[in-house]
């Protein structure tokens, strides 16, 4: 029996030692094939894991970052949210102690500290990520508050007293401000609970998110808001003041383009625009200049003045002094019907030198009706051209040098100080208010001062000092 | 051989994703890297640029623009300046330099710096770079407009910065360097010039998507701006 398996076993030996040529290479290759796929499959594999392995760590560092980013944004929120509710809290507080008080120095210390709280909380809540179309409610009536407020001491410093009217004003900004108190204390036990303001802030859809909803006074209809006539910043009368210069009737288009022609008499290139119709209205035409500039005019459609030209002027070498410019300005203003026109104030940026034209009535210059020009020194050219402060202001005045001589205001200013000019000056004071002054032009230690002495009294109303930027010298 | 190539493929395709992984990382702090190259080469104002470059242009050491910006140019017409004029050869403009040019820095005078004019030029650089000048001055005169709003912040800074007044701040486009024709807007708005007579809403009607913006009274358009109070 052992002997035949023997002789089988033999047999299957030699059967594949002979076994043809094709079948040994089909088998080799088919191996050759597995290892080959098993030699990819584990590359494959090898580089799958190597590549999450990569894009995990950077993904995991850029996540890391992108926390910490909105972290440090969120400690930001808060710090600007909890600096709003401690200003509107001490805020409401203090408004409410006002209307219990009836000391005058009491009533004035709180309405200074009432307007600095007010103007923190403007800050705080502008810093919020807010919708500002909706927010605008709450940042105006922060900001009226800071200035009504503030008008108010300086009131009770003048000796004056807050009238019914200041008390009926205060009680309604008290109540309005009871309302924001109450809505960002809602929101304070939020942010508590775990809140984050950067999640409520997100989707700004329609203008609006959960948080603004939160804190937006708009939509409290129940609310009435204070209107505050004073005269202060952000005074609702000053804000919607109107325009004094233009009381004559309403010119066409043609006409308005007339008058352009006339400013522009070396080119033909004058185009109509468009039209505006906002606190001016005017008809805006395209001119291009013999400079092959486009510049931008508008001409009122009331009594067709040319109110603004807007040109950015050219860079490069100037072909005409300030001198020179001056009388370029001048007679612009001319051709625009101002004839009495005195530079009272120039500075060149570049290429380009700023201008303000006052009109002089009488000897006294006419600071409220200032124009402004622009002139490019490389051509000679006006590039800029703005009388909307003119048309706002003027009017026929009638003025009076009162009591005060230009050498006893002289006599009035420090010893301390060289004087280098003196003048008679209609002088805008806050809020829509003039007086004619004298001006005392004086230096001291290289800087350049100039006083506000009124007419009537003699009073010291401004003090203006001139500030060296690094974009020309300003008047603060 | 086949392999050979098979490994290659495979470790470009790692590398590709390491770098694409880590790339997210580098990419968020990129801003603050670019913003603080920009910033460490203004070592003058652009007023002052203006002014090296009037002068070098007048002497025949520089042939580019009077653009105010401070670039390679400049710096190659001030070093050759320097190496004409016995100075250390370094293309910047310190108080020997100056000196030299007949011009002193405002850094080394009682001057203030103009932050102001810079942040309107960089507003009205990235909201309207490609309008007409006075769409420029106008964005320019919105801001402005909206400071002396009580219903907006009281500083310049404070109505540029305010979350979601402005999609440039919010994409990042505000940190691009502004050119010399939105300095020349921003100063104007700056100086008085209001082409919109106080407006204190702008938006593009081809592309704005907020139905608020549409109810607010149209008072200009200005290029492919619509100006609304």
């Amino acid at each position: 029996m052992n002997d035949i398996l023997e002789v089988d076993n033999k047999k299957n030996k030699n059967q594949e030692l002979y076994a043809p040529k094709e079948e040994i290479k089909d088998n080799k290759n088919q191996l050759r094939k597995k290892n080959r796929i098993i030699k990819s499959l584990s590359i494959a594999t090898g580089v799958l894991a190597l590549s999450t392995l990569g894009f995990g760590i950077g993904f995991a560092i850029s996540e890391s970052n992108s926390m910490k980013y909105q972290n440090n944004l969120e400690s930001v929120y808060n710090s600007n949210f909890y600096s709003m509710l401690d200003s509107v809290n001490n805020l409401e507080n203090k408004i409410s102690k006002i209307l219990s008080s009836t000391s005058s120095s009491y009533q004035r210390k709180t309405l200074l500290e009432a307007s600095k709280n007010a103007s923190e909380a403007e800050i705080a809540v502008s810093s919020l990520p807010l919708s500002q179309n909706d927010i605008q409610e709450t940042i105006k009536l922060v900001n009226q508050v800071s200035g009504y407020t503030s008008t108010l001491a300086e009131n009770l410093t003048q000796g004056g007293e807050l009238s019914s009217q200041d008390l009926n004003s205060l009680n309604e900004i008290d109540q309005s401000l009871l309302q924001l108190k109450q809505q960002l204390n809602d929101f304070a036990r939020k942010l508590n609970q775990g809140v984050s303001i950067l999640n409520s802030s997100f989707d700004i859809d329609n203008n609006s998110n959960e948080f603004t909803k939160m804190l937006a006074l708009s939509n409290n209809d129940n609310i009435e808001y204070p209107t505050m006539i004073y005269d202060g910043p952000f005074s609702d009368s000053v804000v919607n003041s109107t325009i004094k210069g233009l009381k004559g009737n309403k010119v066409s288009k043609t006409e308005a383009m007339k008058n352009v022609e006339k400013c522009f008499k070396n080119t033909t290139d004058i185009v109509f625009e468009s039209e505006t119709k906002g606190k001016f209205e005017t008809y805006n035409f395209r001119v291009k200049n013999t400079q092959n500039e486009t510049l931008f005019v508008q001409v009122t459609m009331i009594e067709g003045h040319i109110l603004t030209i807007s040109g950015a002027g050219a860079n490069g070498i100037n072909t005409v002094n300030e001198e020179q410019a001056k009388q370029i300005a001048l007679d612009f203003t001319k051709i625009n019907g101002i004839e009495n026109g005195e530079v009272v104030w120039m500075d060149s940026i570049g290429s380009d030198v700023y201008m303000n034209i006052a009109p002089v009535q009488n000897n006294i210059v006419l600071y409220p009706d200032l124009i402004k020009v622009k002139i490019d020194m490389t051509s000679g050219t006006v590039v800029g051209y703005d009388a909307t402060a003119y048309f706002t202001n003027h009017v026929e005045r009638t003025l009076s040098k009162g009591n005060l001589s230009l050498s006893g205001a002289k006599d009035k200013a420090s010893k301390d100080y060289q004087i280098d000019n003196t003048r008679y000056v209609l002088t805008p004071l806050d809020y829509n208010r003039e007086v004619v002054c004298v001006e005392v032009k004086a230096t001291k230690d290289d800087n350049t001062y100039y006083f506000y002495y009124n007419v009537q009294d003699g009073s010291l109303e401004n003090v203006l000092k001139v500030i060296k930027t690094d974009n020309g010298n300003l008047l603060m | 051989m086949k392999n050979k190539l098979l490994l290659f493929i495979s470790l470009l395709f790692v590398c590709c994703f390491t770098i694409t992984g880590l790339g997210l990382t580098y990419n968020t702090s990129n801003n603050k890297i670019e913003n603080e190259i920009v910033s460490t080469e203004a070592a003058t104002t652009t007023a002052e640029n203006r002014t090296i470059q009037t002068k070098l242009k007048r002497w025949g050491y520089y042939k580019g623009a009077i653009d105010g910006i401070y670039g390679s140019q400049t710096r190659q017409a001030v070093r050759y300046f320097q190496s004409k004029n016995g100075l250390s050869v370094d293309g910047i403009v310190g108080p020997k330099t100056a000196a030299a040019l007949g011009m002193t820095l405002s850094s080394s005078q009682s001057s203030q710096s103009s932050g102001d004019l810079d942040l309107l030029a960089k507003i009205v650089y990235a909201e309207a770079r490609g309008e007409p000048y006075s769409g420029q001055v106008a964005i320019a005169a919105v801001v402005l407009n909206r400071v002396e709003s009580p219903s907006f912040p009281n500083t310049i800074a404070g109505v540029i910065y305010q979350p979601y007044a402005f999609t440039a701040v919010s994409d990042g486009q505000i940190n691009l360097t502004p050119n010399s024709t939105a300095y020349k807007a921003a100063q104007d708005a700056l100086n008085g010039w209001d082409p919109t007579y106080g407006c204190l809403y702008y938006y593009n009607p081809a592309t704005a998507t907020s139905s608020w913006i549409w109810s607010r009274q149209t008072v200009v358009t200005i290029g492919n701006h619509t100006f609304a109070i």
